[in-house]
């Protein structure tokens, strides 16, 4: 068994995992690049060492040098955290070949859920409901595609196998356009990509991204713990999350959160994870699943009371999770503001020192964050520096408490993106909840930002 | 003036080798000041550069065990005061069964070892002066 965890990462939740170890009684090392050397958890692991330069191909990527650093500082197990090395399988892989305990899934399991054909075909074999779609590619034979198209129901998208990029791509609302479509799609297709193959997909024009979040331990428990709503989104980066979903019934989650439950057992998946889906309509369509912690995990850590990273840990140190699915209560509700060090009204990156760092506190307000005064913010990696949480007995009063953490927080010398969050805080769409994926976007192309900042 | 507007006219000064330029129109000034390119745009006045920074030694090339003696002859690489040529081997770290060399950055005279043999370095670890 492990005493000594190796940190494969850097920023916040580096220090929250250290933080987590702290807790377990392990000892941390701190495996950091060149440009890190002054970060938080480097300071207040119990051993660090440099594994490369500023940049993340021969640093936070290079797997030989992160498994030496591991070996020579006596660790018995690597976390990954998220981003970086955390669903590369050969990563996982590596760990448990060099004789240390990997903080996740099973490399099988990582491969499985990474490859986006292989995860559709475990989960529907799961019962997880999917996108509904052709099986395969589309016949040219015409009875044969409308009967396709009316089984999975309009409107339906026409997609090319082997393409991406939003090319031979065609939106169906109805039968009468479904022949047409279908064969200028193939004719894209072949003159694009080279393969004319075509497949059809149901198409989701409103949807939510509500995920649920699961633990495995590895003596067959599973559970879930909730959903999270991270549809507040700008080209597909989720800025705020919450939970619960507004406005969804705890049946329907209770019901897909089972099916998650159970596919993990199916799978064989060990760990923290999350299966993420497009809810539109009353349903759910598995998009795909993070092998990994996530970056919103604290907003479920809020209503439930469950420490994610700690069980993440005791998994695997093999211990048995510490409660069991019953034992879960969603308490409250719970917003995150993902911060970044970028400008909110161009959203460039905002790197530099920062002169002044005052985090906002009391009650229902949780911080996690890397920042200290006279810390000097990296150009090198992402741009998130602090999460705002805020926790309260209704969704009107989690926003009410973190409006006010907006207002405290004060990161003198870089500018960061919460006045965006205080606007957004304000937006009637936001505050009624609910709002698709497309939602951000749309206010930002009808204006809100407009006449803001110096642009 | 837009903002793109007042990029491109800084992009062009510097091009050209332009350090300041004033522009006065009816309810509008501008005064842009270029800073010399090998200026470090956020160098900080007034704070010491750290020893590391100054540091022109051999380092670490990578983690490892840092070896004065070559493991499997038991010889020195190297012996203090000894002049080394740049790209010359000085040094050994070993990770486990695997040795690997430490190069000199630069043609010089080697100095003392910076750290003691069979210390856990990290990448970047000064291991010697180089005078």
């Amino acid at each position: 068994m492990f005493d000594t965890v190796l940190i494969a990462n850097r920023g916040e939740i580096a220090l929250r995992v250290l933080r987590a170890c702290r807790d377990l009684g392990l000892k941390t090392v701190a495996a950091h690049s060149e440009a890190d050397a002054s970060l938080r958890h480097v300071a207040l692991a119990d051993k660090a060492l440099c594994i490369g330069p500023a940049t993340s191909a021969d640093s936070y990527l290079n797997i030989p040098e992160i498994i030496a650093a591991a070996q020579l500082t006596g660790a018995g197990a690597v976390h990954p955290g998220y981003g970086f090395l955390s669903e590369n399988a050969v990563f996982a892989e590596t760990v448990e070949n060099a004789g240390l305990a990997f903080i996740g899934p099973s490399a099988a399991a990582i491969r499985t859920m990474g490859d986006k054909v292989a995860a559709k075909q475990a989960m529907i074999a799961a019962g997880v409901p999917c996108v509904p779609g052709s099986e395969g590619t589309l016949p040219q034979d015409e009875p044969a595609v409308r009967a396709i198209a009316a089984a999975i129901g309009y409107p339906v998208i026409v997609k090319a196998a082997g393409g991406g990029g939003g090319r031979g791509m065609r939106i169906v609302r109805e039968e009468g356009a479904l022949m047409e479509a279908a064969a200028l799609a193939r004719e894209e297709a072949g003159r694009a990509f080279g393969n004319p193959r075509v497949y059809l997909e149901k198409f989701l024009e409103h949807p939510r991204h509500v995920e649920i979040q699961i633990l495995a331990d590895r003596h067959g428990t599973a559970v879930w713990l909730g959903e999270r709503d991270c549809s507040m989104q700008r080209r597909h980066q989720k800025i705020i999350e919450e939970a619960p979903a507004p406005g969804i019934s705890r049946e329907a989650i209770a019901a897909i959160g089972d099916l998650c439950a159970r596919a993990c057992l199916a799978i064989g998946y060990t760990g923290a994870g999350t299966f993420e889906f497009l809810y539109e309509d009353g349903r759910f369509y598995f998009i795909e699943m993070n092998t990994r912690v996530q970056v919103e995990h604290p907003v479920t850590e809020l209503v439930t009371g469950i420490d994610i990273v700690r069980e993440q840990i005791r998994i695997a140190q093999g211990e048995p999770l510490s409660f069991k699915q019953q034992d879960v209560r969603i308490q409250g509700h719970a917003v995150e503001c993902r911060i970044n060090a970028e400008d909110p009204y161009s959203f460039r990156p905002h790197p530099g020192r920062v002169e002044r760092w005052t985090p906002p506190g009391g009650p229902g307000i949780r911080v996690e964050s890397h920042l200290y005064s006279g810390y000097t913010v990296p150009p090198h990696y992402d741009s998130l520096v602090a999460k705002l949480l805020a926790h309260g007995a209704t969704r009107a009063d989690a926003i009410r408490r973190m409006k006010g953490a907006l207002a405290e927080m004060e990161a003198a010398g870089i500018t960061t993106n919460a006045p965006l969050h205080a606007i957004l805080m304000e937006e009637p769409g936001f505050a009624a909840g609910g709002f698709d994926i497309h939602h951000l976007e749309r206010l930002i192309e009808g204006g809100l930002l407009d006449g803001r900042g110096q642009r | 003036m837009t903002a793109q507007e007042i990029e491109r006219l800084a992009a062009w000064c510097a091009a050209a080798g332009v350090s300041e330029i004033e522009l006065a129109q009816a309810g509008f000034s501008l005064c842009l000041r270029i800073q010399p390119a090998n200026v470090e745009p956020r160098a900080t006045v007034g704070e010491p550069p750290k020893a590391e920074m100054i540091f022109t030694g051999v380092r670490a090339p990578g983690v490892g065990v840092f070896r004065l003696a070559h493991p499997t002859t038991g010889h020195p690489v190297v012996e203090r005061g000894q002049p080394v040529r740049k790209g010359g081997t000085v040094g050994i770290l070993q990770i486990g069964p695997c040795l690997r060399a430490v190069i000199a950055p630069a043609d010089g005279v080697l100095g003392a070892a910076l750290v003691e043999d069979g210390a856990v370095v990290g990448y970047g670890t000064p291991l010697y002066e180089l005078l």
